[in-house]
């Protein structure tokens, strides 16, 4: 028995399990449906001649502007309120406050199980569901990322506060410190420059997953450039992808100028 | 005169490894005691025993007539135990002043550390536990722009703000030039001897042992190899003590 778990759960077991899965997907696919459509080529034609006439008319440059705003904000607001659930859900999933071996491992085990849950599900299939509660409303949409989000950096974040090093900790709590004080001069200040570095990281995926989400009821860049696509405006398209990629590029270095003040 | 500490048949395992074989042994409160011994001989594992941080295999630790079996860690313990580390004792990313006001922890509740950790609330404590050390201009440096003396003199104001009744010291001079080594042997000195506290250190170097304490313990592979007052120690011992082959 001991074998078959070490062989389950140890290296070899990923290797085999991955293996296989490609093979089967390799002979599972249907092949002879990935040739091209023949209109296929005159698309990418299309698409192409875009990126050379990029629509830089002024009153697109404020349709532009005006989408790319609303995915901030929206991208914005949705990172925040992952922030606020993910901290203090973190504390429980790394179960550092709780000194009682019992009432650790259940919190651990409860609230680490709660999240796997919560973050199984895509954020997609998560604006589905609350659009079906609250409509398509704004406060779908940013719920629809807040949740999974706030799920995956409680995860990361409770690690983080797990792998402190623990010789410091030990000498705050032969100081008198208890395991929230702890948590508070110790695991907290030792942690956060990891958690912020992740966070930000996130912020970016945030973003771009609300450029995505914005046909839940807000005019952000991903459903300009639908409407831009449908109406074969390529040139428009292009435009927008440019705006996303100067978005997310700018949160990359915002992030990066502030994680090097932090580590002067 | 108050026992510090009294040990009797003490063990400690660890898996099928016998750390700390059959120790006995008793301080008395204000003894000033180095513990010399090769690397691997159970000083760690003796002073964690000793400060409380874990429970012998067998037989008992009494602290202050306390078991500490039935001590936990935290605020009641902190009243009668202060620890050094060799280092990374400290939170790196805290300033000086909530290094040194951690000392406070065991006294605070839940609420005034958060408002210690955000106002400059008590200010006047850690700025006088710092002058003690010698590093009034620091206050409010991040910790990680010092060096690794003036870290330990960090450690050491905190545990001034501490104020435990026993300080065990495990290689406090190990990472530091024998100047530094000095300095923080002449600090901790300081604030033990004037108010008869215990100070109980891990140590390697003779000329520390002898200038600084008054009893020296020798271990060697988890068992007492000699336990005698500092002015009958001689370089001898320490070889014996220190040889790979058993001498005795």
């Amino acid at each position: 028995m001991n074998v078959v778990r070490k062989v389950i759960t140890g290296r070899p077991g990923v290797v085999i399990i991955l293996t296989t899965a490609f093979l089967t997907s390799v002979y599972i696919a249907d092949w002879n449906r990935a040739i091209p459509r023949s209109s296929g080529l005159s698309g990418i034609y299309e698409i192409l001649k875009g990126f050379s006439q990029p629509d830089f008319s002024q009153e697109f440059l404020i349709v532009a502007v005006q989408a790319t705003w609303t995915t901030i904000t929206f991208g914005t607001s949705a990172i925040f309120l992952a922030l606020v659930i993910a901290i203090p859900v973190s504390f429980l999933a790394s179960g550092t406050l709780f000194r009682s071996f019992v009432v650790r491992i259940t919190s651990v085990s409860v609230v680490r199980m709660f999240l796997a849950l919560v973050r199984s599900i895509h954020e997609l299939i998560w604006a589905w569901i609350l659009a079906i509660l609250f409509g398509f409303s704004p406060m779908s949409g940013v719920l629809a990322l807040a949740i999974p989000y706030g799920a995956i950096l409680a995860r990361v974040f409770a690690d983080f506060l797990n792998d402190v090093p623990q010789p410091p900790l030990r000498a705050l709590q032969s100081s008198g410190a208890s395991n929230i004080q702890t948590l508070l001069y110790g695991r907290f200040p030792s942690a956060y420059k990891d958690m912020l570095s992740y966070g930000f990281y996130r912020f970016e995926c945030c973003l771009r997953s609300a450029a995505v989400l914005s046909f839940i009821g807000l005019q952000g860049i991903g459903y300009q450039i639908e409407v831009s696509m449908q109406d074969l405006q390529f040139g428009q398209v292009w435009v927008l992808i440019y705006f996303l990629i100067a978005l997310i590029v700018s949160v990359d270095w915002w992030g990066s100028k502030l994680r090097r003040s932090l580590a002067e | 005169m108050t026992l510090a500490y009294r040990m009797s048949n003490v063990s400690f395992e660890l898996g099928d490894t016998k750390i700390i074989q059959n120790v006995s042994l008793s301080v008395d409160s204000g003894e000033r005691v180095a513990i010399l011994g090769a690397s691997g001989a159970g000083k760690t594992t003796l002073l964690r025993l000793l400060a409380a941080q874990i429970k012998p295999s067998a037989g008992d630790v009494f602290l202050h007539n306390e078991n500490t079996r039935n001590l936990n860690s935290g605020a009641e313990l902190s009243e009668y135990v202060g620890v050094i580390n060799q280092q990374y004792d400290l939170i790196q990313e805290l300033s000086v002043r909530n290094n040194v006001l951690a000392g406070n922890l065991g006294r605070w509740n839940i609420w005034r550390s958060i408002l210690t950790l955000l106002s400059s609330i008590d200010s006047d404590i850690s700025a006088s536990a710092l002058e003690r050390v010698g590093l009034s201009d620091k206050t409010h440096q991040r910790l990680s722009r010092l060096s690794g003396g003036e870290q330990q003199r960090v450690a050491v104001a905190r545990l001034i703000v501490q104020d435990p009744l026993i300080i065990i010291a495990d290689e406090p001079v190990a990472s530091l030039d024998p100047t530094r080594a000095f300095e923080i042997m002449s600090l901790l000195e300081n604030i033990t001897s004037p108010s008869n506290k215990t100070l109980i250190a891990a140590l390697h170097s003779y000329d520390l042992t002898t200038q600084f304490f008054e009893r020296v313990i020798g271990l060697k592979s988890g068992k007492v190899s000699f336990d005698m007052r500092v002015d009958h120690l001689t370089k001898v011992d320490l070889e014996k003590l220190y040889s790979v082959h058993p001498t005795d």
